[in-house]
């Protein structure tokens, strides 16, 4: 097979959208006023329609264009459940993301950390915390880069080798969010949520198209070869859509609403509204972005029978190069690597928040916003030399520490939770609670590693490790809670008097109209 | 905070309750009590399965249910400082 062409047009579509992004970023450098809300918060004013695209973009991965589609074609329309569960995740984005935008511009923050340590009062969980989400973003951000690399490594079968791929998207981000900041990671994972979305699209149209254009008979011949008809069914045809499925994606959505990476997205809109909206929008796309769940592997399974192993993930690529031209394969990496970018830089620009003002900050104080703006962008720099370094012959156990984040993410949420809503919470139940879930996780992942890989996935009682660490996290930490003193006069004042305050949880005040903001506000 | 001490949020807390179990019946709370997985049921427009179609009707009521109860219950008063 002749590669040329398809490096050609990959070439050609990623320089002209590169150039798009370097110019939005510049753009967004260019507006900068020079603070720190600027650079690591897009100065909290980034309103509804913009933070839904850059959401968009954030949250969708590569996963949509490869691991999803390989599920859908795989085991059938059960994969659209993945889709389904944004119905919770935009409940707890209300939940979680109205209080955090508050209390940060009430009080400033710009990391997750630096809202949860002052809430409990306690400098060794600004530590404990800063370790745990440098855990989760680290190896996942390192991952969507490496992604980069072997997407087109894969695509142009080595034309272009994996460390031209990972070094030109590290680089690409580098000049972008280096001199912007989160402004321009705003403006341009915009942008990509664009793209990748209308990619999807044309993808799974084009590909429907090929098939025939008729769901029904689609749908009759998948129906009428065994074991295919399961495709229609739950729970699969591998039983893959099993109800502990089920179960952990509910519980993951709940916490994905509490991931670190989010919070800047939720400091940076520019009111409460924003963020509802935000939340309400996703929700309605939400089943049209993940029509290619449910229906894609129906179209692939037509197009490209046969398909077994690894190659199952890369069935979109396979397909569009059997019935598809160069310019399309070209498309489609374009789309694939905008999922892959916008995802890896709200990562990296989390973790310089979290170092930079949690860790750095926090030892020496009364520093100018300059010189904090500018050891940021020394934070953004030294982190995506680490992920490339990562990214460019990533470890084994990376595939493991990845699966793990999103058991580690759901070990933070009782404690997050627990900030806006629970007064009574203190330090105590916060830091027994999460140190016994993530030592539960980092167990399975010794186990996975050492004893059985099964044990990443699987665990008692054929629960996921999350969902065995969450429970006695949530335990001990109403437990210790309970046993020890409550969080101080002024600490309950300055949060839950606040927020009661600000929002009006009261009582008297929750009624269908709406309701002024209170004049000592 | 109050929601659930007011008469709206238990009506809302209800329907939450209500239709996450009535929207995870298909995948997970049915087989859970030894009932059959989704099966093809009556089939819409042609191709869509019945319990895909029960999902999506539910997800659509679910998300009605979130918009409602965010204007209405969770933050009656969400505008900006004048």
């Amino acid at each position: 097979m002749n590669v040329f062409p398809i490096v050609l047009w990959i070439v050609v579509f990623g320089a002209i959208w590169f150039a798009i992004y370097i110019a939005a970023g510049y753009f967004a450098y260019k507006t900068m006023k020079g603070t720190v809300d600027d650079y690591f918060v897009a100065g909290r004013n980034i309103g509804t329609i913009l933070n839904t695209l850059a959401w968009m973009g954030a949250m969708f991965s590569a996963f949509m264009f490869l691991g999803l589609f390989g599920m859908s074609y795989k085991d059938g329309m059960g994969a659209f459940v993945q889709g389904y569960i944004i119905a919770l995740m935009t409940l707890f984005y209300c939940i979680a993301g109205i209080p955090a935008w508050a209390l940060g511009k009430e009080y400033g923050y710009i990391s997750p950390i630096d809202l949860f340590v002052d809430r409990y009062e306690s400098q060794a969980l600004r530590y404990w915390l800063a370790f745990v989400t440098l855990c989760i973003c680290i190896p996942y951000m390192s991952v969507q880069i490496a992604g980069a690399g072997y997407l087109l490594t894969g695509i142009t079968q080595g034309a272009i080798p994996h460390w031209v791929g990972v070094t030109t998207a590290t680089i690409l981000m580098g000049l972008y969010m280096i001199p912007g900041g989160y402004k321009s990671v705003t403006w341009v994972d915009a942008i990509q949520g664009v793209l990748l979305i209308f990619v999807l699209w044309f993808m799974l149209l084009f590909l429907y198209l090929k098939a025939g254009g008729d769901m029904a008979q689609i749908v009759e011949q998948v129906k009428a070869s065994s074991p295919l008809e399961k495709m229609l069914t739950l729970p699969g045809v591998e039983q893959t859509f099993t109800h502990g499925l089920y179960v952990f994606l509910a519980i993951l959505a709940i916490s994905w609403g509490f991931f670190p990476q989010l919070y800047p997205r939720f400091y940076a809109a520019k009111n409460p509204k924003a963020i509802i909206l935000m939340s309400l929008i996703v929700g309605a796309a939400a089943p049209l972005i993940f029509w290619h769940a449910a229906v894609g592997g129906l179209i692939t399974r037509i197009l490209v029978p046969g398909l077994k192993g690894l190659e199952v993930d890369k069935v979109l690529p396979i397909a569009l190069g059997k019935y598809g031209s160069p310019w399309i394969i070209g498309l489609f990496s374009a789309g694939c690597l905008a999922a892959i970018l916008s995802t890896a830089t709200s990562f990296v620009m989390a973790v310089a928040a979290i170092v930079v003002k949690d860790l750095y900050q926090a030892e020496r104080r009364k520093k100018s916003q300059m010189e904090i703006i500018r050891i940021g962008r020394y934070g953004v720099f030294s982190f995506l030399v680490l992920s490339l370094l990562i990214a460019l012959k990533p470890p084994s156990l990376i595939v493991y520490i990845v699966w793990t984040t999103f058991a580690l993410g759901i070990q933070l949420a009782p404690l997050m939770f627990s900030t806006y809503y629970w007064p009574r919470a203190n330090k105590y139940g916060a830091l027994a609670g999460s140190v016994i879930g993530v030592v539960i996780v980092f167990l399975h992942l010794f186990l996975a590693v050492y004893v059985d890989p099964a044990y990443i996935n699987l665990s008692l009682w054929g629960m996921h490790p999350g969902l065995v660490a969450f429970i006695p996290n949530l335990i001990v930490f109403v437990l210790v809670t309970y046993l020890t003193p409550p969080p101080s006069r002024e600490i309950q004042e300055k949060f839950h008097g606040f927020l009661k305050r600000r929002f009006r949880f009261v009582k008297e005040t929750v009624a269908f109209k709406r309701v002024p903001p209170s004049p000592s506000l | 905070m109050g929601i659930l001490q007011t008469t709206k949020g238990k009506v809302y807390a209800a329907l939450f309750g209500i239709v996450m179990v009535l929207s995870y019946w298909p995948g997970s709370l049915g087989p859970l009590i030894g009932l059959p997985y989704g099966t093809y049921g009556p089939v819409f427009f042609g191709w869509m399965p019945g319990w895909f179609f029960y999902q999506l009707v539910m997800y659509a009521l679910f998300w009605v249910l979130c918009l409602l109860f965010s204007i209405f219950v969770l933050f009656p008063g969400v505008e900006e400082k004048k």
